[in-house]
């Protein structure tokens, strides 16, 4: 696939341009998907969505709240505002992370919504030429794992040769705009070991297969968790489960999708439901809150679509995040005890998006000796939200260092989230070091007998060695 | 005998009637800075309406102050240029109150959100006006102290619009109103004076100022700090949820507990329509298809509340009760609450569209109010949900209708009306906790007569004499609400295309 | 029926109706002055001399009585014990228990006066039990305000307005008020306790799941702390061994009237006797050891002798000064800086009117002094509600404006 052009997303689907000029029906958006009326007036102004949103709860301003936005909305549809910088910034603003879904009485569906209007933004929007610069070259770096390891490299030449530490202690870091100084310091130290690795197309089970379920392997994920991937298989395979990972698997298209760039969200889609056609699985596994939430997503993004509209939705139909299908199986594999506070952090997509809550503590919980607190103000989003922490830095740090209160609050051994982007955004603003896992590496390490949160305290760094086994070895 | 003395229309004549000018922007910003201002007409419309949307009008401002000194100083410029202000929290309010005023700003306290100080040795907090009710209690938990009033919207309300609208909610037939629970209050007047009203012991000398200004919708003046009384968390709390074969027979056992000389912390009734709701939204275990649930809770000395909770018990059963479900752990208990207090926002579960009524009628003509109610509804071919509180005779009516049908939305607000003149005809109120705000000012000639009305306007020509401080709310306008005493009518300004219907 | 008759130098009017009070006041000028039991007439600032005395005894009628909705309406004139009787025969009661309702007290006078008592730790004062108000004001006009049912915000809250007005704004001619069932049991738990760790155990007290009724002491033998607990029979009970417990050895248990003479004798203790000055003052219940210390100092410097007693868990409190008129007189205005300087209240209450002479009635003002001038300026038009009972707070009229209508 040739890569985009940074500056817009149209270009490459001259009909959705086509489509955008001919709709006047529905105010200053056109006619293709626009927020619907009935999605609309479900809600009834009640504002119980208000404590519960990010940006409401940092500026308190009502056109930067969930109610506030969908009034927009229909102020939108009703023609009664301009499509302007102002309309705009309200909707970029929105972290989707859906809080405000989980929050609404009314069951308002604003996943939906603001999932119609950020696409009717990219197209009917003209953003200031670095915006779309900045947005181009996230787009044409972080879905693409071949383009991020070698980032990734450059990140630790950059770290390694001590041109960060000179960068920071010259002060010339704050020459950088926020962004670019925002992708500075959560770009994550890559293992450069891993970046070799590849998840392998088939791992058998251990033991009696019990299901063969299909895995994504993510584009972040692969390149800067490798081992979260790696104990995911392990621990699936421990709990006799044949994965399969399709070599020929790509972004899942998550990211675009987020942001509003549909086009390349639905080809992506597309792409993936073929990369699984063969797989032949009952079941498939994410441990990426942001890419899960978003293949469930895939009967609704390609319902338009003839030819893949039935097949998404039977893709959709059969995607669980990590957690939710371990807690499903029985447990096989004997666990042995973790003796530590862990805090679980609920990411958004998981939480809000997709409902999944008690099973990545009931994951934890299976750990002997491992306590899970939960975290003060766990319906806040941390501030990471996909790409936001690149382009909207400011209310990104606020929320990052509000969330790391929380999590201080109950003073953790360690903290434990099923979403690389959180565990980067809490990471970056946490004072020292704190042992950070994704739920299914504390299990790994338990049903291993290893104890990477001690590990992590006796060195005062994140348990790096707990992560270093390949499969196959324990 | 006319609706209005001479002196009333007078006093209510004075609505400022100043404008937004460019002096008055520079005044104001240099107040609050560039950041507290907001002024692109598609921000300034999500200010439009508050949580009646009914009724809409676009403010030319909305000030964002963060402190008392910031909130007296844009009063000020207000004062001098006499332009209407409009206090805004979190914009629940279920009356209009925070409605913005045509040519006025609104001063939003969404800001002031900060709990200064806890005082756990005296039981009480010192808290801004954009604290939420739940906060507060959050806040003090530790203590084993909590905020007594919790009206159904606490997790979001905040405690400056409660003080103005004297909120309840289910607690209050034990526990009281708002104002039972404030001991200060900063003030901001309307000429941008800031004094204390209220103070550190129970009583002040004289008059009391304090207890004027809560529940009076914003019209008197703004609050911008606010100390709250603290109560003991009980040591026991017990909750049930009864079911019973109809309405009647789950008055008449409400009137038996309280007859018991039992008076319980919370008394709520939800009827058949208000339970699908309700399950619908949050699934708390009510029995669907029941005809009447009562949800009762007591609280207080361990003992004492096991004799008295066996006691209701036997009274539920002796009203035919057919189910009694006992909240076994908090969880429950949450769960339980959790759902009534959704109930309002949850219709939108069963209907598209629908009217909250609030009316007060004395407790004992719960039974034949609602076979009333019942019967004005058949005879309109529209629902009524009914979820209220049972114990002070506070009714929620909820009437069902869809807006998209021809008509009906106008039978539906004809019904909401003739149930609130129905609840004045039994003695009741207008209101029971919602205001009187824009929805019902001129509602308040069917409660209250020429001499009432004017005393009240007195009131507030004390505070506000110029008449820019909520103008239109609470007390009626004689030009706009007609000189017949007659309840509730659809809101004049409306017709008069002051305002729009949504 | 309006009865009139001639008490020193003003007519003392009593009118036998809410319309007969209002055509009293409109067909009147200059002072006036409202009276119930005229118990209370010297609080606060001593009124100049009224043209006028409107007593409210024609005005004790029992309005309505709804048992069942625990509400009853009544003419301010009606003395509260004789309610509290009619009340007692359905089982219930009005919840307040203040001094002067054995000496006839009325429910509107205690209303204006903004008087309770100790019960008030768990019912609340009036201000927290009345509903529903008529004003006459001075020029005649009725106002309702408020409603008959205990959950009402429709209009400003003028029932509690006038709570602790002092006659200034006008005449609270009926009153309507929320009842509470007679508990079905009380006891009192007695402790001798200097004041120090008397407040110590009333905030115990107050921060504990027992739930008193009342808490109150008194410098009797060295201090006497009263605790009152009320509820079911079992409820009492269940709470003696804890509340034992916290009092400590010494502690004693009573009920029946042996409970009744506690009280009694705790009444007695905030009692005006002849000659004495009895003052009112409220502050921060964790500041009551420190308003007890005050009254000693301000005592000792100006050679008074004084007395304390309080409601501690409420941060209400007595004090009773005998002495010289102006030795008292410096002796309550060195106690009031001192209780005002960490944010209490005082209001003087009876005494003999020799101390006035040295005194200012009412001290400083609040800050919202101005505001209460407005509202007078603006319920009370030609300022003939009780000049001079809020002393400098609402200078009285000149003499040109008063005799203008």
């Amino acid at each position: 696939m040739t890569s985009p052009d940074p500056t817009s997303q149209a270009d490459l689907h001259p009909e959705v341009d086509a489509l955008a000029a001919a709709g006047q029906g529905s105010g200053i958006f056109d006619e293709h998907h626009p927020p619907a009326d009935e999605l609309i007036s479900d809600c009834v102004h009640c504002g119980f969505c208000l404590p519960t949103c990010p940006t409401y709860a940092l500026w308190g301003e009502e056109m930067d709240s969930p109610r506030g936005r969908i009034h927009l909305m229909k102020m939108g549809k009703e023609g009664a505002v301009e499509l302007d910088d102002t309309y705009a910034q309200h909707f970029d603003a929105c972290l989707g992370c859906m809080a405000c879904v989980t929050a609404c009485p009314s069951g308002v569906q604003y996943d939906k919504l603001i999932e119609a209007v950020r696409p009717q933004l990219e197209r009917n929007h003209r953003r200031s030429l670095p915006d779309r610069l900045f947005r181009g070259m996230i787009f044409i770096l972080f879905p693409y794992p071949s383009r991020l390891r070698v980032a990734a490299v450059l990140g630790e030449l950059y770290r390694r040769l001590g041109v960060r530490s000179l960068v920071h202690r010259t002060g010339a870091i704050r020459l950088l705009p926020a962004r670019l100084q925002a992708v500075e310091a959560l770009m994550p130290p890559a293992q450069l070991r891993h970046l070799a690795t590849r998840t392998p197309a088939v791992t058998p089970a251990v033991g009696t297969t019990r299901r063969r379920v299909g895995f994504l392997t993510g584009c972040v994920q692969r390149v800067f968790f490798a081992d979260v991937n790696q104990a995911t298989v392990r621990v699936l395979t421990a709990e006799g489960c044949e994965v399969v990972a399709p070599a020929s698997q790509r972004c899942c298209g998550a990211l675009s999708e987020h942001a509003g760039r549909e086009p390349e969200a639905l080809q992506r889609a597309r792409e993936l439901i073929d990369a699984f056609a063969d797989a032949e699985v009952d079941t498939i596994v994410s441990n990426v809150a942001g890419c899960g939430s978003s293949l469930k997503e895939y009967g609704r993004l390609l319902r338009d679509d003839p030819e893949y509209a039935e097949r998404a939705a039977a893709f959709s139909a059969k995607v669980r995040d990590v957690s939710e299908l371990l807690a499903e199986l029985e447990p096989v594999a004997p666990r042995h005890p973790i003796e530590a506070r862990v805090a679980y952090h609920d990411a958004c997509h998981l939480g809000h998006a997709q409902g999944v809550r008690s099973q990545p503590r009931e994951v934890l919980r299976s750990i002997p000796g491992l306590q899970v607190t939960d975290i003060p103000e766990a319906e806040i989003c941390c501030g990471s939200a996909g790409i936001y922490n690149l382009v909207n830095p400011e209310p990104a740090e606020e929320l990052g260092r509000r969330k790391v209160e929380h999590v201080l609050s109950v003073q953790p051994d360690a903290l434990a989230t099923a979403n690389p982007g959180c565990l980067l955004q809490i990471r970056r603003y946490w004072p020292g070091e704190l042992p950070m896992f994704h739920p299914v590496e504390l299990l790994d390490a338990s049903i291993r007998g290893v104890d990477p949160v001690a590990a992590a305290g006796s060195r005062g760094r994140p348990a790096l060695d707990a992560r270093t086994s390949e499969p196959g070895t324990f | 005998m006319t609706t209005y003395t001479e002196e009333y229309r007078a006093l209510v004549a004075q609505t400022g009637g100043g404008q937004v000018t460019e002096a008055f922007r520079r005044e104001v910003a240099a107040a609050v800075g560039p950041g507290g201002l907001i002024s692109e007409p598609a921000q300034l419309r999500t200010y439009e309406c508050d949580g009646l949307t009914g009724y809409r009008v676009v403010p030319a401002l909305v000030v964002l102050p963060v402190t008392t000194e910031e909130v007296a100083a844009v009063v000020r410029a207000c004062a001098r240029h006499r332009v209407p202000f409009v206090a805004r929290g979190a914009g629940t309010g279920l009356s209009g109150g925070a409605l913005p005023v045509a040519d006025g700003i609104v001063i939003g306290l969404a800001r002031m959100r900060a709990i200064r100080s806890v005082d756990v040795a005296d039981q009480r907090a010192v808290v801004l006006p954009g604290v939420t009710n739940a906060e507060i209690s959050a806040a003090v938990a530790q203590h084993d102290l909590y905020f007594a009033p919790d009206p159904s919207s606490q997790v979001v309300c905040t405690i400056g619009g409660n003080v103005a609208e004297n909120s309840g909610g289910a607690h209050c037939l034990k526990y009281g109103f708002t104002t039972n629970h404030v001991l200060a209050l900063t003030f901001v007047s309307p000429d941008g004076e800031v004094v204390t009203l209220g103070g550190d012991a129970p009583d002040q000398v004289g008059p009391d100022l304090r207890a004027v200004v809560l529940g009076s919708e914003g019209t008197l003046g703004i609050v911008t700090e606010v100390t709250v009384r603290l109560l003991r968390r009980p040591e026991a709390v017990r909750t049930l949820v009864a079911d019973f074969p109809d309405p009647g027979s789950a008055g008449d056992a409400v009137s038996d507990i309280i007859a018991a000389g039992i008076i319980p912390a919370a008394v709520e009734m939800l009827d058949e329509l208000a339970i699908e709701a309700c399950e619908k939204a949050v699934q708390a275990g009510y029995t669907l298809g029941c005809p009447a649930a009562l949800v009762v809770e007591l609280d207080g000395v361990g003992a004492e509340v096991d004799e008295e909770f066996q006691r209701v018990q036997e009274i539920c059963r002796a009203n035919a009760s057919t189910n009694i479900r006992i909240a076994d752990d908090a969880g429950e208990r949450a769960r339980i609450w959790k759902g009534r207090k959704a109930a309002f926002a949850a219709m939108g579960r069963i209907s598209p569209d629908y009217f909250v009524q609030d009316g007060v009628i004395p407790r004992t003509k719960l039974g034949s109010t609602l076979t009333r109610i019942r019967e004005m509804s058949d005879a309109a071919g529209l629902r009524v949900a009914n979820v209220f509180h049972a114990g002070d005779g506070n009714l929620h009516p909820l009437v069902l209708y869809n807006g998209a049908v021809a008509g009906e939305a106008e039978r539906a607000e004809h019904l909401a009306t003739a149930i609130v003149e129905l609840c004045v005809e039994q003695g009741g109120s207008i209101t029971g906790e919602h205001g009187v705000g824009s929805d019902k000012a001129c509602s308040m000639t069917a409660m209250f007569g020429p001499e009432d009305l004017t005393v009240m306007a007195r009131v507030r020509a004390a505070f506000d004499p110029q008449g820019i401080c909520n103008p239109g709310k609470v007390l009626p306008t004689p030009r706009l609400c007609g000189e017949r005493p007659g309840p509730y009518r659809p809101h004049p300004l409306e017709a008069a295309g002051l305002i729009e219907r949504m | 029926m309006s009865v009139t008759q001639t008490h020193g130098t003003g007519v003392v009017e009593r009118p036998g109706s809410v319309a007969e009070a209002a055509e009293l006041l409109r067909g009147s000028t200059g002072p006036v002055v409202f009276r119930g039991a005229g118990t209370k007439q010297a609080w606060a600032g001593r009124p100049d001399q009224a043209a006028l005395v409107v007593e409210t005894g024609g005005l004790a009628q029992v309005l309505a009585h709804n048992p069942s909705d625990m509400t009853v309406a009544v003419g301010a004139g009606l003395p509260l014990r004789d309610l509290q009787t009619l009340l007692g025969g359905a089982g219930q009661w009005l919840a307040l228990d203040p001094d002067t309702e054995a000496a006839g007290a009325t429910v509107g006078g205690l209303l204006a006066t903004g008087d309770s008592g100790p019960r008030r730790l768990r019912y609340g004062a009036l201000r927290d039990l009345v509903i529903g108000v008529t004003l006459v004001l001075s020029d005649g006009l009725v106002a309702r305000g408020g409603g008959t049912v205990i959950k009402n915000v429709a209009g400003y809250d003028l029932p509690k307005l006038l709570y602790g007005s002092l006659g200034t704004l006008g005449l609270v001619a009926e009153v309507v008020l929320r009842l509470h069932p007679l508990p079905s049991a009380s006891a009192t738990v007695t402790a001798p306790v200097p004041i120090g760790p008397a407040v110590d155990l009333a905030l115990r007290l107050r921060a504990s799941a027992l739930e008193p009724a009342a808490v109150d002491w008194a410098d009797v033998d060295g201090g006497l702390l009263a605790v009152r607990f009320e509820g079911t029979e079992d409820g009492v009970a269940a709470r003696r061994p804890a509340v034992l417990d916290l009092l400590g050895a010494g502690a004693g248990w009573h009920t029946g009237s042996a409970e009744d003479d506690v009280w009694l004798r705790l009444v007695g203790e905030r009692r005006a006797e002849d000659g004495t000055t009895v003052v009112g003052a409220g502050s921060r219940p964790s500041a009551t050891a420190d308003v007890a210390r005050a009254l000693v100092q301000a005592g000792e410097a100006s050679g008074v002798r004084t007395r304390f007693a309080s409601q501690p868990a409420l941060g209400l409190h007595t004090a009773r000064f005998d002495g010289a008129p102006a030795a008292v007189g410096s002796a309550v205005t060195d106690w009031r800086e001192r209780v005002q300087a960490q944010g209490g209240t005082v209001l003087l209450r009876d005494r003999p009117a020799a101390v006035d002479g040295g005194l200012d009635a009412l001290g400083p003002p609040p800050s919202s002094v101005s505001l209460l001038r407005d509202l007078h300026r603006r319920l009370d038009p030609q300022g003939r509600c009780a000049p001079g009972r809020l002393g400098s707070w609402l200078p009285s009229p000149t003499a040109g404006e008063d005799s203008a209508t």
